[in-house]
């Protein structure tokens, strides 16, 4: 199974004993993980995270396990020189997070465009934890749906990744996005949630996301075992889709 | 390819809710959905209460409260191994609260007791109804929740339950939603032996059951899925990711709730 959503690192919102990549790492293998997409945590909270992509970079060299996932800010005045380092490196995959950093998704048109002529997937990150729990002073609103919607049909042919989309979010971006657009599972929970989404948009368009250390990776992997998918349909979610899009 | 994680059995899910709040997911009973949703995850046992029979009222009328009852009583009589009832009442309305106790508690079926946001659980006009629910000795299921945004009025924080925990030490209260409680909320009702807190609210947070290990004991906390607001092995996934020992887990996925609900003990 491949995880295309977690985090290393040190957060005001995770203990430190569950944010190391050797305590996630375990924490994923347990629940069936082979290999995960990670960012950097502290990349989430600085507008400005190269320093902690190259921080997250240089530490996941020797790993089997973890493929980086650098997150960008579209509103550097750089961005795309930056996704041009990135693709030298190989990497396939970059996260925007515009609630953590303050700006609009919408704000991502031309990052957009750029990583679809360089064959580069784009994660977009609907929100990080539960609104109801955000500690007073910390600002993390969640990414009007609207506003995915419009960067994913801006550029209707490139691959775009909503994560941390709840149960409904995930219906709605399913049934109105472009067939480019995936949501992964993360935040996604409502009763026999795997089989009403597959159901209702097939099973090319989702993901497994564990969202760790924020969540358990039990929880994802719960849900997947809950489905009973056939094994071809189980495929597709937990490995095709995301090999398709460069984890 | 991956096969499936082994399901524990037998567990009890001390938090669902029924009613025409909730959409069926599976056919047209949201009962049945619930139940056999429930087994093959290994739930044998719900507790359940309705807050509406039309959608969820956080004010429900003498006779809301009734046709809320209503919903619980009918799916209980179908399902009584699987389903237990609680009762909703308000506090907003002592008299036609207490009727519906002895309907439902005293002369009829259901476990416990249900209050939710008409008033906080510190205001001293629930007074009347808890002294009867201390006569009877049946636990309260009370919401509450440390919110950033979002909260209303007569919404409980933990500090609420705490207040009412000491003032009527006698009755068990089972505290609702862990994941909104948060480690403030677990300080808060800590020194009360007499609350519990269930793992239901918010999503399946990394490290949250094993804090409230920690901070409570493990005889202290209840799986509870708030089921169908989420999703039964989700809400499960929070015990069973848990680093925590079996004798731990089988506590909180069972024990207590049997050992706290007297209705339960056959299951």
């Amino acid at each position: 199974m491949i995880d295309v959503s977690c985090f290393v690192g040190d957060g005001p919102l995770v203990r430190p004993e569950h944010s190391s990549a050797a305590a996630i790492e375990a924490r994923l293998r347990q629940a069936g993980v082979t290999s995960a997409g990670v960012s950097a945590m502290p990349a989430l909270f600085t507008a400005a995270p190269r320093q902690a992509n190259d921080v997250l970079i240089s530490s996941m060299v020797a790993s089997d396990f973890f493929v980086a996932v650098p997150v960008l800010n579209p509103t550097d005045v750089d961005v795309v020189d930056q996704l041009e380092e990135h693709v030298k490196a190989r990497r396939r995959v970059i996260r925007i997070v515009p609630g953590c950093h303050g700006y609009p998704a919408t704000a991502a048109y031309e990052l957009h465009r750029a990583c679809v002529a360089r064959g580069v997937t784009l994660v977009v990150q609907l929100r990080i934890v539960d609104a109801r729990s955000v500690p007073l002073g910390l600002h993390l609103p969640d990414v009007p749906v609207a506003d995915v919607l419009s960067l994913a049909s801006s550029t209707r042919s490139a691959p775009l990744v909503v994560a941390g989309a709840r149960a409904q979010e995930a219906h709605q971006l399913l049934a109105n996005g472009p067939r480019s657009l995936h949501v992964d599972l993360s935040l996604a929970e409502e009763p026999d949630v795997v089989r009403r989404l597959i159901a209702a948009h097939g099973s090319g368009r989702l993901l497994v996301g564990s969202h760790a250390p924020f969540l358990t990776p039990a929880a994802v992997r719960a849900k997947i075992d809950a489905a009973g998918l056939p094994l071809s349909v189980l495929r597709d979610v937990t490995v095709d889709n995301a090999r398709r899009l460069g984890w | 390819m991956m096969g499936s994680l082994p399901v524990p059995t037998a567990s009890i899910d001390a938090h669902a809710h029924l009613g025409s709040g909730f959409q069926p997911w599976r056919g047209r009973d949201l009962a049945e959905d619930l139940v056999r949703t429930s087994a093959e995850r290994g739930i044998t046992g719900t507790l359940v209460s309705t807050l509406g029979a039309e959608g969820l009222l956080e004010h429900p009328r003498p006779e809301e409260l009734r046709a809320a009852n209503e919903i619980t009583r009918r799916a209980v009589e179908r399902w009584p191994e699987n389903l237990f009832g609680l009762v909703y009442l308000s506090p907003e309305h002592i008299r036609a609260s207490i009727e519906e106790l002895q309907r439902h508690v005293v002369d009829g079926p259901f476990v416990g007791v249900k209050l939710w946001i008409a008033l906080r659980s510190s205001d001293r006009r629930l007074d009347l109804l808890i002294e009867r629910i201390a006569e009877l000795g049946v636990p309260v299921l009370q919401h509450a929740w440390y919110k950033s945004v979002g909260g209303t009025p007569g919404e409980s924080t933990p500090l609420d339950v705490a207040v009412l925990a000491r003032r009527y030490p006698e009755v068990l209260l089972q505290m609702a939603h862990l994941g909104g409680a948060g480690a403030r909320g677990l300080r808060d009702i800590a020194p009360h032996a007499n609350v519990v807190v269930d793992t239901s609210g918010s999503d399946p947070v990394l490290g949250e059951v094993e804090y409230a290990v920690q901070q409570l004991g493990a005889d202290r906390i209840l799986f509870g899925s708030d089921a169908p607001i989420r999703d039964p092995a989700t809400a499960l996934s929070k015990v069973t990711g848990a680093a925590i020992t079996d004798e731990e887990r089988d506590l909180i996925l069972g024990g207590n709730a049997r050992r706290l609900y007297r209705g339960l003990r056959r299951t």
